[in-house]
């Protein structure tokens, strides 16, 4: 059995009884996805990094409340949210600056026309401005799901509602996206 | 253009989000791993529930039980990395301590039940001006007058009684400490134990806190923008209130309701 990684349950069930190699080990492998949400709520990289790194400390001082057979994934993006969360309130600053600064690159497709990128950077700006501007719980849950990439039963443990309600939550945070995205200009030029 | 998007079903929609999604530039991921494995071995911490903070019944012979850190922040400090650092490295070295506390309890926090000089009230009275008592209990059983930075406090010391219940070996039922400094309103909490909770309330009309749970020290500026810390030396809840420019703390193992009562009594 040398050389198989072992699943994530494993590593909890050996992480809870004070094995910190395999805790370690459990934070390499869910780092990425922790320290981005965090980054996309909290916004500057410091907070996001201080957030991220609190919440696994407080995961693995909670390991005993972790439901054995869930998604350990989701349930560590829950407390990494919650802690962002509070680093942003704590700060001021509004939820939703990080989208607002994260760059973006151009797709790597064949270089597209002056008009074709044009209209994706506006296109883009438009959604980023519309997901800033969504209440925090509409927010997370196109974060969790289009960001992160959560499936449907990951996003039903990190929200702590039933899977129906994602599918409900989900389209209505679809539709405050579309209401929230901005107006038209009166002149536009179309063509 | 807007329009476009507007009119996508969720599907198409999605799959936009995502594709923006993938198009963010993170900053590159740091190493978490190493990090948390560090801060875990210093503190040498053994997830056991909820609870684990707490020394076992022997480590509540001894003035303080456990320790659980709350660090109470002014919004203003939050953006200090340096600050946040030294917080961080405080909470390994008292993680530390709490391993000592068996073998040597002097070390500890070097407070204990160390509340200042023993005053008569009046005494008290003369020295400092802002002395209150909560009228619901009268006057204390001990009085104490302290200085701590420079700031002078008082501590009106309740025994244990009915209503009052003992929260530490000593039979001290109730800490009432004043001292003339306001918490800045805007208050963060940074959570490190499960057990303790910090919530605003109102006491009389005006901004207080309260704090359940663990035993904790609290990190706060204050308003003079010296960062100061606070220990709580009964195994109990605390609850914080202002009257004026005068900071009180009651300190007891008392019901919420019942603190907020002795606090709105205090004259």
């Amino acid at each position: 059995m040398e050389g198989r990684p072992l699943e994530d349950e494993e590593l909890v069930e050996r992480a809870r009884k004070g094995d910190v190699g395999a805790y370690e080990q459990l934070v390499r492998r869910h780092q990425e996805g922790a320290f981005r949400i965090a980054y996309l709520i909290a916004g500057a990289t410091g907070d996001a990094e201080d957030a991220a790194q609190e919440a696994f400390i407080k995961a693995y001082r909670s390991l005993d409340g972790f439901r054995r057979g869930g998604s350990f994934r989701a349930w560590l993006l829950a407390i990494v949210a919650n802690e962002a969360r509070n680093r942003v309130r704590s700060a001021s600053r509004r939820a939703g600056l990080a989208l607002r600064a994260s760059r973006i690159r151009p797709s790597g497709d064949a270089a597209p026309s002056p008009e074709e990128a044009a209209l994706a950077a506006s296109e883009r700006d438009a959604l980023l401005a519309a997901l800033a501007a969504l209440r925090e719980g509409d927010r997370i849950v196109i974060l969790y799901r289009y960001f992160l990439g959560l499936d449907e039963g990951e996003m039903a443990e990190a929200l702590g509602v039933a899977r129906g309600t994602v599918k409900s939550r989900l389209s209505r945070a679809l539709a405050r996206l579309r209401k929230a995205l901005p107006a038209e200009e009166p002149q536009e030029a179309s063509t | 253009m807007s329009e476009r998007l507007r009119h996508l079903g969720d599907e198409e929609l999605g799959a936009t989000l995502a594709r923006l999604g993938e198009d963010v530039d993170y900053p590159a991921t740091p190493d978490l791993a190493a990090a948390v494995a560090e801060r875990l071995e210093r503190e040498r911490v053994r997830p056991l529930g909820r609870r684990w903070w707490s020394l076992t019944s022997r480590g509540r012979a001894l003035a303080v039980a456990a320790l659980a850190l709350v660090l109470v922040m002014a919004g203003s400090l939050v953006a200090s990395p340096t600050l946040r650092r030294a917080v961080a490295d405080a909470l390994g070295v008292l993680g530390i301590r709490i391993e000592m506390v068996e073998q040597s309890p002097e070390v500890v926090l070097g407070t204990g039940l160390r509340l200042g000089q023993p005053v008569t009230l009046e005494e008290a009275q003369a020295r400092v001006d802002f002395v209150l008592v909560p009228e619901v209990l009268g006057e204390p059983d001990e009085v104490y007058l302290a200085t701590v930075d420079g700031v002078e406090s008082v501590t009106l010391l309740y025994s244990a009684r009915p209503g009052l219940p003992e929260s530490t070996h000593t039979g001290a039922g109730l800490l009432v400490t004043q001292f003339r400094g306001t918490f800045e309103t805007d208050l963060a909490v940074k959570e490190i134990a499960p057990g303790t909770r910090l919530e605003p309330i109102d006491v009389d009309g005006r901004p207080g806190h309260w704090i359940e749970g663990d035993p904790h020290v609290i990190v706060y500026r204050d308003r003079r923008g010296a960062i100061r810390e606070d220990l709580t030396r009964l195994a109990g809840n605390v609850l914080l209130s202002e009257r004026g420019e005068i900071t009180i703390r009651l300190e007891g193992a008392l019901a919420r309701s019942t603190a907020v009562r002795i606090a709105g009594s205090l004259r």
